[in-house]
């Protein structure tokens, strides 16, 4: 009864997101207040029906009710607790289920946080949110049911994808879902901002937490598939372009310019327009990721099922919401007032700079990820775009915008001077360069694009935090601890997440310092690796409770001949689905790791294996963990922001909170 | 009992989206927020200037624009007319009294399954008869994953694994009964079947000891002296195994066991050939037909000589799986271990490119017996 009820509930919370669509819409662009208000009531009953609804699906697969269908094709009732929760989401119909969920948490948050918007405001955008919310639910009940039921329900399931078998699974996709339809928020803030011809400092205050609840989450979430990606597929990578990845990248980026230009927006009341736009296209991005990854256009770990049906579903869903509001935006973007001038040489400038260089970052992703599908679609020709198109593409309109971040912080509003920004900057540059030559001399040369990356990683790092410094020490030495209390948490939180974004650049290029050995051993060989010595010890079969593996025992020892850990990759073969998957052994020094994969043990006496000695890999994932505290703590800083124009008369630049 | 707490959904539903029309309240001059949100940035200008985080000069350009934001704000916004509220009201409260519970309802009718109980895996009836055999075997042995040390699991698994012809899985199984659960007649000759099923029908040294243990705990028991038998024609002696064999037939009632050694007696009967005739070449050759006919020690002799002569044969070089595998069994059947393994050096050189033969060459190295100490 509970697996039908929550059935019910989900039907019951569709038609709600109907009605939450159309009246409070209505009732904004009447004017009439009261009926604008409904929407809150309807946003929170629809969370209500939905959060009921997922909470049954949970409870069917805690007790393994295999006659829902759902629950009979993705788990097993040996299956540890925490991976029946977790599969609930593991699978297309669960993981759409916490799609709309967390739609409709995100309207219920905007419900209860925003009740001092105006009336209009508020129904326009809840009515918007219903609209999304009545699409998506349309989608999951009648082309994605996850609440069919089985007539011979079988006594056993047929478990989830082992891949997935992983707490990796109980973190990642929400997150993901969080930043990803976070931003629907800020979409349909936008689209009501449009159909009330209303975008100002006022509009921007209202989307800047949502803007930067969803940004922390997708850089999370993003962040953790990524080292997911790193530790479970047993390739030792980070990110492989892969169009999957892709996805997620797009509106990433596109999103960190909407974060950036909001903040022109709130403080200045300039590029109204523009992040207008960048709103609309950050979701439109959310839901091509979607579309991509969930119609089977795209077949990767993350496609769980290939239905045609359900791709053309989202792509109709696709095609009414971007086209829709493009067109929206067509029509009512001219109504919109200009804002506040700047000279191109000021805060704005170098914002307008970065959004720049994101949205053409966004763009190269774009093309090359679309474009193979499109060839596909079209001629039926195969081809690949692989890391080397990124690389060229991407990750070079990455280093000037980068270069650039620790001047834009130093950049005054409205007018600033270059020449005083750069003045305490060469310091940090130099010490940059000083970084890239250690590192030549300690690994005795190296690519120079890696050393080149170290310079940049050490340059931008240190000049986010010399912000800070140069804050503190602006009153004289004898007043820093009072100087560092008063500066506004907004800026500490810039200066965090810049560095995050140098740390991370540190960890990238130091990759290419990376060792790899590959070889075949029995045990009692050992493998040198950088000075570090693996040693086989045994391999032998491990029972776990849904699936048997051959594990290999290594021991690590340093230099000096100690040991340091007992490693224990193994090769898993899970019993419901007779899948193999690897498991590596790791072993974490500073920020460096030691990792091991094995492949075949075919007669139990050797092993075949791959070792790694990854120096400082750790950062390319702390990095994006700092950006997103400094995300975190920008969202706590509740304060209005209000960008001070710099004045003609003065030179030296001092920039405003 | 299962529409109430239906009935029960749409009701609070209902009542809770539509609570601010019950409550009803004046509408509020969009204008009024919009003026809270300058007063409100001006105070934080006022409050920065205070704290001397900003100049005069610039306190008074920013409060200047903040006043230009607020006169613009003015312009172009009248204020909101209300006509018609009443009936705007009444159609949204009708949607929601009517249309959201008829659509709700009218989905659910078409797709759901209304009142379908819950299946929760413990509730369900688990036992074998209620399952089929693939689920009631994924069951077991997911169960003897977790305790391997349930002997009487392997017991009931083990019969079920030789009907399937997973003949590696049963012998496995049938060893961990014997171990487990201590070695019985039963037990043993269960496991000797199942080892001369996973070789083909060859009785190796492992089975043997199997056969012949069973046979000391219980001398009368029928399916180890069945086997034994086997094994002396599969060593040679052809006629001793017919005999044992009629022996054994005359013991049993009529049934299954009895037709299964009746079968096995005609077979040796009228199949030509055996040990011998197999190592002369061609099936019933002359020169088998008249070994078979010599004395013991002259028969011994005989075939001692022809397998060498197969030795030599193949030592020139060539020789198929089949030549090989005889001269292997030959010299173990003539008790010579170390010849035997010899020879199973020399097959897997001559046979190195042929992975599946070299297979079956592996698991015939199992039968010899490792050198004495």
């Amino acid at each position: 009864m509970i697996v039908e009820l929550g059935h019910f509930a989900l039907i019951l919370g569709f038609a709600v997101a109907l009605f939450q669509a159309t009246v409070p819409l209505w009732g904004a662009i009447r004017g009439d207040a009261v009926l604008a208000r409904l929407g809150s009531q309807a946003a929170l009953v629809h969370f209500a029906l939905v959060a009921l609804s997922f909470a049954a699906l949970t409870h069917a697969y805690l007790v393994s009710d295999f006659s829902v269908l759902n629950v009979f094709q993705n788990s097993h009732s040996l299956k540890p607790l925490i991976y029946k929760w977790s599969g609930v989401w593991g699978n297309h119909e669960g993981s759409m289920l916490l799609w709309v969920l967390i739609l409709a948490l995100f309207g219920a948050g905007v419900a209860v946080f925003s009740k001092r918007l105006p009336d209009d405001m508020l129904g326009a955008t809840l009515g918007v949110q219903g609209l999304i919310a009545s699409a998506f639910c349309a989608f999951l009940i009648f082309a994605s049911n996850p609440f069919l039921r089985m007539p011979n329900p079988p006594i056993e399931g047929r478990d989830l994808n082992p891949v997935l078998q992983d707490p990796g699974l109980a973190i990642h996709p929400p997150l993901l879902y969080l930043g990803y339809v976070g931003f629907s928020i800020v979409f349909s803030f936008a689209a009501a901002a449009l159909i009330l011809g209303r975008v100002d400092a006022a509009f921007a205050r209202m989307i800047r937490p949502w803007t930067l609840a969803a940004w922390i989450t997708l850089t999370l979430g993003i962040a953790m598939g990524s080292y997911w990606a790193y530790y479970e597929l047993g390739w030792g990578g980070y990110w492989f372009w892969d169009p999957v990845e892709n996805a997620s990248l797009m509106p990433w980026l596109t999103g960190t310019a909407l974060l950036h230009s909001a903040i022109v927006l709130e403080k200045r009341e300039a590029l109204k327009t523009w992040t207008i736009l960048l709103a609309v296209v950050t979701f439109s991005l959310s839901l091509l990721g979607t579309f991509l990854v969930r119609s089977g256009v795209l077949t990767s770990v993350h496609a769980f099922a290939v239905d045609p049906e359900r791709g053309l579903f989202i792509l109709l869903i696709l095609i009414a919401f971007i086209g829709g509001s493009f067109a929206l935006f067509a029509a009512r973007a001219s109504a919109l007032q200009g804002g506040g001038l700047f000279a191109p040489i000021s805060r704005e400038g170098a914002l307008v700079f970065n959004n720049l260089f994101l949205s053409v970052a966004s763009l190269a992703v774009f093309v090359g990820t679309l474009y193979p599908l499109l060839l596909e679609a079209l001629t039926g020709a195969k081809i690949s775009v692989g890391p080397p198109f990124f690389n060229l593409t991407a990750v070079p309109l990455m280093v000037p915008l980068f270069l650039a971040i620790p001047f834009g912080q130093k950049l005054a509003w409205k007018r600033g001077d270059l020449l005083g920004a750069g003045q305490r900057l060469w310091i940090c540059m130099v010490l940059g360069v000083a970084g890239a030559a250690i590192s030549a001399y300690a690994t005795g040369g190296g690519p120079i694009l890696a050393l080149a990356g170290i310079g940049l990683g050490i340059f931008l790092v240190l000049g986010a935090l010399d912000d800070l410094l140069d804050r503190a020490l602006r009153g004289g030495i004898g007043l820093i601890g009072a100087r560092l209390r008063a500066i506004p948490q907004s800026i500490t939180a810039m200066a965090l997440a810049h560095a995050g974004a140098g740390l991370m650049v540190i960890g990238i290029s130091a990759t290419a310092f990376e060792t790899e050995k590959i070889a075949a051993m029995k045990p009692g060989e050992t493998l040198a690796l950088d000075g570090y010595t693996l040693r086989l010890e045994g391999i032998g079969p491990v029972t776990g409770p849904n699936y048997n593996a051959i594990a290999a025992e290594f021991s690590l020892r340093d230099p000096a001949g100690a040991e340091l850990a007992r490693l224990r990759p193994a090769k898993r073969v899970y019993i419901g689905r007779q899948m193999p998957t690897s498991e590596v052994g790791r072993y974490r020094h500073g920020l460096s790791e030691i990792y091991v994969a094995i492949g075949e043990t075919s007669d139990g006496q050797h092993v075949d294996l791959r070792a790694y000695h990854k120096p400082y890999v750790l950062l390319i994932w702390l990095g994006p963990l700092l950006m997103s505290i400094g995300g975190i703590l920008s969202l706590l800083d509740r304060r209005l922001r209000i960008g001070v124009p710099a004045r003609r008369a003065r030179l030296r630049p001092e920039p405003a909170e | 009992m299962f529409w109430l707490p239906v009935l029960v959904l749409i009701l609070v539903a209902i009542l809770l989206a539509l609570w601010p029309l019950l409550r009803g309240r004046g509408p509020v001059d969009p204008m009024d927020q919009a003026v809270a949100f300058y007063q409100a940035r001006k105070a934080e200008l006022e409050r920065q200037h205070g704290a001397g985080q900003i100049g005069a000069a610039d306190f008074e350009a920013a409060m200047a624009e903040q006043g230009r934001h607020l006169l613009a704000l003015g312009r172009g916004r009248g204020a909101v007319t209300g006509d018609g509220a009443a009936r705007r009201r009444k159609i949204a409260a009708l949607a929601m009294l009517v249309v959201v519970p008829a659509l709700a309802l009218g989905i659910y009718f078409r797709i759901g399954q209304p009142g379908a109980p819950d299946l929760p895996l413990a509730s369900r009836d688990v036992t074998p008869q209620n399952m089929d055999v693939a689920s009631a075997l994924q069951r077991i042995e997911q169960h003897l994953a977790r305790n391997p040390d349930d002997g009487r699991g392997y017991e009931v698994i083990a019969p079920v694994y030789l009907r399937a012809g997973r003949f590696a899985d049963a012998a496995f199984a049938y060893r961990k009964v014997v171990a487990l659960l201590g070695p019985s007649a039963t037990r043993l000759a269960d496991l000797g079947e199942a080892l001369v099923a996973e070789k083909d029908g060859i009785i190796t040294a492992e089975a043997r000891e199997a056969f012949e243990k069973a046979v000391t705990l219980e001398p009368a028991y029928a399916k180890a002296r069945f086997y034994l038998a086997v094994l002396l024609e599969q060593d040679g002696n052809r006629a001793g195994a017919i005999e044992r064999l009629t022996a054994l037939a005359g013991e049993l009632g009529t049934g299954p066991g009895r037709l299964r050694v009746e079968a096995e007696i005609a077979r040796m009967r009228t199949e030509p050939g055996g040990l011998a005739g197999g190592l002369a070449g061609g099936p019933a050759s002359e020169a088998g037909q008249s070994i078979a006919a010599l004395p013991e020690a002259e028969r011994q002799a005989a075939i001692r000589s022809m397998v060498d002569q197969l030795d030599t044969r193949l030592a020139g070089g060539g020789g198929t799986l089949g030549e090989w595998q005889r001269l292997i069994r030959a010299r173990l059947v003539l008790q010579e271990p170390d010849k035997a393994r010899e020879a199973l050096g020399r097959a897997r050189e001559a046979l190195a490119g042929e992975p599946d033969s070299l297979k079956i060459l592996e698991a015939l190295a199992g039968d010899i017996p490792a050198r004495a100490p």
